[in-house]
């Protein structure tokens, strides 16, 4: 990007500004939404031999949250319950990643689509889990679509489906600001609303 | 922020391709792979706290401990790959 020496390095990948897409879904950009307590951001990231917990593990907060919401109220989550899921959850994270750069790598690709990832939730046991992230990945390109609605599309699909959103695809689409390289990294959160109208966003009048 | 937003992942994105690409093996991944994991590893995390949950009541406990977390891992067989983690 811009004088970034790790420009094919996607470990910061961030969604800048606010966009009101008019369909359901909002992206948001969202810095710290974990209160791990690491408040430096930005000394050597990216850099191979980083090894801070934040590097290794998703925050604790988000995955504390949401355990917790899937238990009943009167539930508690000791403090060793959550770093222990913690764990598990990097732990998932690649154990995925692998089988599915693995097939992949076997059908000569590059990059890992939702494909690759959808087969490997099944062939690794977690079949059961295949149709609701069919289901969300159908909202996720929804959302996506809305922040892309203003440029032409670089590839030739518009189905979504098989697109690469590499780093480097979305730094050609600028106007929406979608992804950014620059600055620290960026959590990003991304939002669903269902509204249809969006106040303050007057009609153009032309007198 | 307005009532009625939900957000459509409750885990970072940006973290999780960070933790895709420490595989020497991944190059790249897209937008979409990274969420379907990520949505994947949410599904993930309220499988376990639930089963964990579970032996908690069992142990006449309302509090989910790590050893719930490690009953909940043994119970299940695709939890497997997790043997090694909980050492």
């Amino acid at each position: 990007m811009d004088g970034d020496s790790s420009t094919t390095d996607a470990s910061q990948l961030g969604i800048a500004g606010d966009y009101i897409s008019g369909s359901h879904y909002v992206l948001q950009s969202h810095e710290g939404d974990a209160d791990e307590g690491l408040g430096d951001h930005d000394d050597t990231n990216g850099s191979k031999e980083s090894y801070r917990e934040q590097d290794i593990y998703l925050p604790i907060a988000n995955v504390a949250r949401i355990m917790k919401s899937a238990v009943p109220a009167t539930g508690k989550i000791a403090k060793d319950a959550k770093e222990c899921v913690q764990e598990c959850v990097s732990e998932f994270i690649s154990f995925i990643t692998s089988e599915a750069s693995e097939r992949c790598h076997q059908e000569k690709r590059k990059t890992i689509n939702g494909e690759d990832i959808l087969f490997a939730m099944s062939t690794l046991g977690f079949d059961s889990y295949v149709e609701p992230l069919k289901l969300y990945l159908q909202k996720f390109r929804e959302a996506m679509k809305g922040e892309k609605g203003l440029n032409t599309s670089t590839g030739g699909g518009t189905d979504g489906l098989g697109e690469e959103l590499t780093e480097e695809t979305f730094s050609n689409q600028l106007t929406t600001g979608l992804i950014t390289t620059d600055g620290p990294p960026q959590n990003v959160m991304v939002y669903t609303t269902s509204y249809q109208q969006i106040s303050g966003v007057q009609p153009i009048q032309f007198s | 922020r307005p009532g009625l937003q939900h957000k459509l992942l409750r885990l970072p994105l940006s973290r999780i391709k960070g933790l895709m690409k420490a595989d020497p093996d991944v190059s790249l991944a897209s937008q979409e792979a990274v969420f379907a994991i990520g949505k994947a590893t949410e599904l993930f995390v309220e499988v376990i706290a639930k089963d964990a949950y579970s032996f908690a009541l069992r142990g006449k406990r309302k509090t989910i401990q790590r050893k719930d977390v490690d009953n909940a891992v043994d119970a299940t067989d695709e939890f497997a790959f997790l043997e090694g983690t909980l050492d």
